[in-house]
């Protein structure tokens, strides 16, 4: 029984995804529709359902990728060739067994193809569809058993045959409402895709479109008008685009090209409606070798269109503009809001974790292309010193290098690696004194990673505690501050580079994260470079907070919400996906909050599920949280654009959203207060969650952590009018 | 022409021969001005003598201390030692900078409590705490450094009655090869009685044990003996780590740092003898990273430093009351400050600068108080102009020990300003009066009217 029930789900998404992956949807209103739309030839449609449903059960008993199976990447051809053969084809017995070779042929190119492609990081499009249609009606020419269809030559016949006079005067009408001639092109170009040559099928369709995409309906129109104002231009064939199921590959391309494979922008807007003109051409030429054998061209000139496009965009050096989509959300707003996000708070996370190399607060005395030295092949390069209130780098007299106060302090591995070249012996110099021949002065390297290098200068003589070949640990004390080399006082030169040299040219690495003070409040930063100026130290973690954040797999969290109406309790499981990445899990809720934690920092990644939940509150107050205690430190981030926003904007947002997004929303978490900020007992973290439209505030929601006993003790939400805590009860 | 100064005629003796110690020519300079006040208008205003307090200096030698320990180790703390100064405006500058409080006594520990720090932030030293002021820092869940055995009992049987677990460290005295070597507070390293105290509070599972204290000495010239000391303690945590399993969350090296004044007996001058804060820091924070700690097993390093932090900001300003000549030809001069409010000079030779500016000649002197008592000698030897009567004098780096440990004798105590950061003065003692004395006073009702 269980196990029919898992069958049958399984079928159910199936078929749900097939219709959706020929949109690069995932919605299930918007697959509804075109499973609607799929029926307005009813013919047509249980052709399509059939083909889909066959496929489905050989591929599951064949044991193919299951995923692949139920989220349709291997289905959606095999939807497409049911449905040009229910349209081509009279169903009867004959058909049927046709139709079960030709699902099965498509399922076994579609594996082939997207396994091929998939080397080449593309995707397989329409290409088993149109091979798997052409081999079907090639090969049945001589079968004639075969009838062709004869529906559409007698369309009014038939319906008031079955419905009556009344509904086929509907129909009629509905056929040609008096729309203008443009838009019943379009229209039917949108149902062509589903093989459908009645309006109310693309009307359909384009509604479902709006409805589950605003970036793809406008990139719909955007292709078909672009062209059909070619064609215009050109005087080239009209008709190719209405009757031959042509239009559509228009509307695909610009779809794919303008918001499914690239990150909609201006950029993949323009490339969307140039490629337009391109599939024209393609019509032009593939339509003279297809016609020849007497094929159609079917959604071809698409296929290759987008995958000349991915593939050459595919390989370039540089992104310029046009982003490929990483990461598949199947719905171009979605891609385009966690590109934003994703860039916006990640744009320069580096896979190596560096961090500032000396214990306690220094300040930047010479920045990334400082004056006088860090310019040219050495402009990425940092001169810490530490200075006093008065910002100044000495206690008087200061003619001294004791007098220097960051004069032997000690200088840490900025993270895990090997020493790969050291040169010591050079002496300090006297104060206002540079040692040009040495100008490196004494100098460690130490090896992170395959062309991840740190190079740190102007040590005191003698003061290494290491030596080449030793491995270091982040945080080790590698010597002491000095003044030798080109150093007329004591400082300390820190740059990353790709070469094991002394000497090498720097590279532009961002510090995995730092703490600065502008007092009196500290604030966190995470991927960036430290400015001039800038009073920076490296977080060090606070016992407290990395255990409470400490989320192991198998882990259990619950808590009992207590104010509103009644209690209730709340579960939360830490799961890990094959991946590696972990998520917190509430069953009760089926909500997911992805996070990540280095040791350093923690944050969320992303929510999915009830936004009612606990878990939805948290995933919003610990949106980042340093695992360190400073009193009053700030920490801010973003989060994705729309997030907790409830006003009718969204859908306006959507429409913009590749030239500019004007909803925002906001995250900011302070330290609030600690039994004591060294070892603390208890801490308590305020943040507060704003959704913007615009410099509008639109709604916020305020929560307070309150950690306890190496855990959450508490977590206090307020939100409009919920005002509630939860209560860690084990 | 400005008038020149009157300056009354003295004999001196011409040296001849090789330059030698003693020079022959002051380099004082008058110090007129205290932060930008007139020593005169402060007088003034506030009667003499006067202990000045600069916010300024105190702050800055905080936060210079702060930095030199915290950009060579990653935690520490510093706990404000009450004894030092526990005039409630002082505590609350340290308290201002980030430092917690450190208490020798029920009395240090309730005006700790009164300056509104938190119990958790509260260290509690001393050989002598009583039950009830045990059971008021256990109410207060603050830090408890247990000296003694007869200690360790008492607080177990608290803990067991109260049904709490108090924090406590243990104090450690052991031998950092300088002299004399404090052995009489706390429990000894090197005869095994620290780990003994260590095992009875772990086994015992009444107290929490979160550290380990120690404070080996006073005005301690060599700051290798802290590097010792540091080491040691360290070796004690990771004892504790390796033979129970348990991580103790800090290390506290107490106090005992000098200031830059001047031991008497000592050859150098304080200035040049005492080492830099930065050079107590270096052989400390060495030995923790040394210990071999992993990054996150190190301990928090506290440290309980008084004079290093305050003695500089306190100025004692006085009037010469009148000149004597001793009947061994010396000139002495007669203050109106003594021991009784300047007890450290005991023992310091404290610097001391006239307040108004001075010709070239210099005269050995000796320095007398107001009392009527022959132990009432401010300096023994000094070599100053010729003060007259009514001159002003200003003694430096007082800050330390002597608006605590001031006695109440023959004369009463003078008030205590502070010169603000925004160069205000603020009164942060009164001077005391007739009736602050005998408010406290009671005479029975036979002794009311001695009928003289």
């Amino acid at each position: 029984m269980e196990e029919l029930r898992a069958y049958l789900s399984f079928l159910r998404s199936g078929i749900r995804s097939s219709y959706n992956q020929v949109f690069f949807s995932d919605s299930r209103w918007f697959a509804l529709a075109l499973f609607a739309a799929s029926f307005t030839d009813v013919y047509i449609g249980i052709s399509g359902l059939s083909a889909v449903l066959i496929a489905l059960v050989t591929g599951k008993a064949l044991g193919f990728h299951q995923d692949k199976m139920s989220n349709g990447t291997y289905t959606y051809n095999v939807l497409l060739v049911g449905l040009t053969m229910g349209a081509y084809f009279r169903l009867n017995a004959v058909f049927f067994v046709v139709l079960v070779l030709a699902s099965f042929i498509t399922l076994l190119l579609s594996v082939w193809l997207s396994a091929s492609l998939a080397f080449k990081k593309l995707p397989m499009l329409g290409l088993p569809f149109v091979l798997g249609i052409w081999i079907i009606l090639l090969g049945t020419r001589n079968f004639h058993a075969m009838g062709l269809n004869e529906r559409g030559i007698y369309i009014y016949n038939d319906v008031s045959g079955i419905a009556g006079t009344g509904f086929a005067n509907l129909y009629r009408w509905l056929s040609d409402p008096g729309l203008p001639p443009l838009l019943v092109v379009y229209f039917k170009s949108m149902g062509a895709i589903f093989f459908q040559n009645h309006i109310i099928s693309g009307l359909l369709i384009s509604i479902g479109l709006l409805i589950f995409s605003r970036i793809a309906f406008s990139l719909s129109i955007i292709g078909f008008l672009s062209g059909y104002f070619f064609c215009t231009l050109v005087q080239g064939n009209l008709s190719d685009i209405e009757y031959s199921y042509i239009g559509f590959n228009y509307i695909l391309t610009a779809m794919a090209i303008g918001g499914f494979f690239l990150v909609p922008s201006i950029g993949s807007y323009l490339l969307a409606a140039v490629s337009a003109p391109l599939v024209s051409l393609f019509v032009g030429a593939l339509g003279h070798i297809a016609s020849g054998y007497m094929l159609s061209l079917y959604s071809l000139p698409f296929t290759l269109v987008v995958l000349l496009i991915l593939y050459a965009l595919q390989n370039r050096y540089r992104l310029n503009g046009l982003c490929p989509v990483q990461y598949q959300l199947f719905s171009p707003e979605k891609n385009l809001y966690l590109f934003r996000h994703y860039t916006e708070r990640f744009r320069r996370q580096a896979p190596v974790d560096i961090q500032l190399p000396f214990y306690g607060e220094w300040t930047v005395s010479q920045a990334h292309n400082g004056t006088p030295t860090h310019q040219g092949a050495w402009r990425y390069a940092l001169d810490f010193v530490v200075t006093d209130e008065d910002r100044k780098t000495y206690r008087l007299p200061g003619d001294q290098l004791s007098d220097y106060y960051c004069y032997q302090l000690p200088v840490l591995a900025p993270a895990d690696g090997e020493v790969v070249a050291v040169e010591d012996g050079i002496r300090d110099n006297r104060i206002g004194e540079a040692d040009l021949q040495h100008n490196w002065g004494n100098t460690i390297v130490i090896k992170h990673a395959a062309q991840l290098y740190s190079k740190l200068s102007h040590l005191k003589k003698d003061s290494f505690k290491v030596k080449v070949g030793d491995r270091v640990r982040k945080g080790d004390v590698l010597g002491l501050c000095g003044s030798s080399g080109r150093s007329p006082e004591p400082h300390l030169h820190f740059q990353l580079q790709a070469a094991p040299y002394i000497g090498a040219e720097t590279l532009d690495y961002p510090l995995s994260c730092y703490v600065s003070r502008r007092h009196p409040a500290y604030k966190l930063h995470s991927f960036e470079v430290p400015v001039l100026g800038e009073h920076v130290m490296r977080p060090l973690p606070t016992p407290l907070l990395t255990e409470a954040f400490q989320f192991i797999p198998g882990m259990t969290l619950k808590f009992e919400v207590q104010g509103e109406t009644r209690n209730e309790t709340e579960c939360w499981e830490v799961m890990a996906n094959p991946a590696g990445l972990c998520y917190l899990y509430c069953a009760k809720t089926a909500s997911s909050a992805w996070f990540s934690n280095n040791g350093t920092v923690f944050y969320f990644t992303s929510f999915s599920g009830d936004k009612a939940s606990l878990l939805y509150y948290f995933y919003l107050g610990a949106q980042k949280i340093l695992l360190g205690y400073y009193q009053d430190l700030l920490v801010e981030d973003r989060l994705p654009p729309g997030e907790l926003y409830n006003g009718g904007l969204k859908i306006v947002q959507d429409v913009f959203a590749p030239f500019h997004v004007f909803l925002k929303t906001t995250f900011a978490a302070r330290y609030v207060s600690a039994d004591n900020s060294q070892a603390p007992s208890r801490i308590s973290i305020r943040s507060e969650v704003k959704a913007y439209a615009g410099s509008m505030l639109s709604t916020s929601v305020e929560v307070e952590l309150l950690l306890e006993d190496r855990t959450i003790k508490q977590i206090n939400v307020k939100h409009k009018d919920r005002c509630f805590s939860a209560r860690y009860i084990g | 022409m400005k008038k020149q100064a009157y300056e009354r005629p003295i004999i001196q003796k011409l040296n001849t021969g090789l330059m030698n110690k003693y020079g022959t020519k002051t380099e004082y300079e008058p110090v007129t001005h205290i932060d930008g006040h007139a020593v005169h208008d402060l007088l003034q205003a506030h009667g003499s003598p006067l202990f000045v307090l600069s916010e300024k200096t105190m702050r800055q030698a905080f936060r210079d201390a702060n930095r030199a320990f915290k950009t060579r180790y990653p935690k520490v703390q510093f706990a404000w030692s009450y004894k030092t100064n526990y005039l409630s405006a002082v505590c609350n500058v340290y308290h201002q900078e980030g430092s917690w409080a450190e208490v020798v006594s029920g009395f240090e520990y309730r005006k700790a409590l009164d300056n509104k720090v938190p119990g958790t932030k509260i260290i509690f030293n001393g050989p002598a705490k009583t039950g009830e002021e045990l059971e008021l820092a256990i109410r207060h869940d603050s830090l408890i450094h247990i000296d003694h055995f007869d200690e360790l009992y008492s607080l177990t049987q608290l803990a067991e009655n109260m049904n709490r677990r108090p924090r406590v460290a243990i104090r450690v005295n052991m031998d950092t090869g300088v002299y004399p070597m404090w052995d009489r507070f706390g429990f000894n390293y090197e005869d095994g009685q620290a780990r003994d105290a260590i095992h009875m509070i772990v086994q015992g599972d009444k107290l929490e044990l979160v550290g380990l204290h120690c404070h080996i000495g006073t005005f301690m010239l060599s700051p290798s003996a802290y590097g010792v000391a540091a080491a040691k303690l360290s070796q004690l945590v990771m004892e504790v780590k390796k033979t129970y399993g348990k991580t103790l969350q800090y290390i506290d090296l107490g106090g005992g740092f000098a200031s830059k004044n001047t031991l008497k007996g000592s050859y150098l001058q304080g200035v040049d003898a005492c080492p830099t804060i930065d050079q107590y820091a270096e052989p400390i924070c060495t030995a923790i990273l040394n210990a071999g700690f992993t990054e996150d097993e190190l301990p928090l390093l506290i440290l309980e430093t008084g004079r290093a932090l305050i003695d500089e900001a306190g100025y004692l300003l006085g009037t010469v009351v009148s000149n004597k000549r001793l009947a061994d030809g010396r000139r002495a001069t007669i203050l109106d400050f003594g021991v009784n409010i300047l007890f450290t000079s005991f023992w310091y030779d404290h610097r001391i600068s006239p307040a108004q500016p001075f010709g070239q000649y210099t005269e050995d002197a000796v320095l007398y108080g107001p009392l009527c008592m022959n132990i009432d000698v401010v300096r023994e030897h000094i070599t100053l102009p010729p003060l007259k009567k009514d001159d002003r004098v200003v003694v430096h780096t007082v800050g330390a020990y002597n608006m605590t440990q001031w006695m109440q004798f023959i004369t009463l105590r003078p008030a205590v300003v502070m010169v603000g950061k925004d160069q205000t003065v603020s009164v942060v003692r009164k001077r005391e009066t007739m009736a602050s004395i005998q408010q406290e006073e009671q005479v029975p009702e036979h002794l009311k009217h001695p009928d003289l």
